[in-house]
């Protein structure tokens, strides 16, 4: 039951960790009037919105987004946080693994490294079919 | 559940609306477990298809950002209130937003929208 607190309290805390980076994130592109990534005028939201699938005008890969920060562009810290609470059910299959296998609970080990697995592959796949 | 997965894959309507009806109608679960434990599998489905988006520049953080900030408030509070609530008001508030979805879809599907 320790094991879950403490998952418990992990999973709460990255929650907050990644609300914290995107509103800084919004509120640097508030205070400078810039994503930092060209493209899209604050003055007009709707080039903001507009869908470009050859050229996004944000960071979409964790090199841009790690160069982005680097350069403190506002997008890059949205886009961060937005990692974070994506990340945050992740580690959290990780860690319950680690969690059955302290209650020596072998069936349920398997079953959730096989979901986790599942997950790591679906990022693969979609990182591959670019 | 493979079938709430496909059909909220399909539709993009969230697969809460079909997993907690059969978790607790057929798997006779309490509602409050099944809410809580639908919210949890919603976010590791999820987890593997916001990355491939992300992955594909398809996540917007000038729309990404206020949904999240506004999803995690809500939730928080949703959470705290869900704990002192008796579980008859929950399931009458779930009919409530079963009807409100299944309308706006009748009204979707007929194009009146």
């Amino acid at each position: 039951m320790r094991v879950e607190l403490f998952i418990a309290s992990l999973l709460r805390l990255g929650v907050i960790l990644s609300f914290l980076i995107v509103a800084t994130g919004v509120i640097a592109v508030m205070v400078t009037g810039q994503t930092g990534y060209g493209q899209g005028d604050l003055d007009d939201l709707r080039s903001l919105i507009t869908y470009r699938p050859e050229n996004p005008p944000f960071p979409y890969t964790l090199d841009q987004v790690l160069s982005g920060i680097l350069a403190l562009k506002p997008y890059a810290i949205i886009s961060l946080g937005l990692l974070v609470l994506i990340a945050i059910p992740v580690i959290r299959v990780a860690a319950s693994i680690i969690a059955f296998a302290v209650q020596g609970d072998w069936l349920y080990v398997g079953i959730t490294a096989y979901v986790l697995s599942m997950l790591l592959l679906s990022f693969a796949i979609g990182k591959a079919g670019e | 559940m493979f079938i709430a997965g496909g059909v909220s894959g399909l539709l993009g309507i969230g697969s809460g609306i079909l997993k907690v009806p059969a978790m607790d109608i057929a798997m006779k679960l309490p509602l409050k477990v099944s809410t809580a434990t639908s919210n949890f599998m919603i976010g590791v489905t999820a987890a593997a298809s916001a990355g491939v988006y992300f992955y594909r520049g398809d996540i917007n953080p000038f729309i990404a950002a206020p949904v999240a900030m506004g999803v995690l408030i809500g939730a928080t509070i949703g959470t705290r209130i869900m704990m002192r609530t008796h579980s008859t008001l929950i399931r009458r508030i779930f009919v409530g937003v079963l009807v409100l979805v299944a309308l706006q879809m009748m009204a979707r599907g007929l194009g009146l929208r």
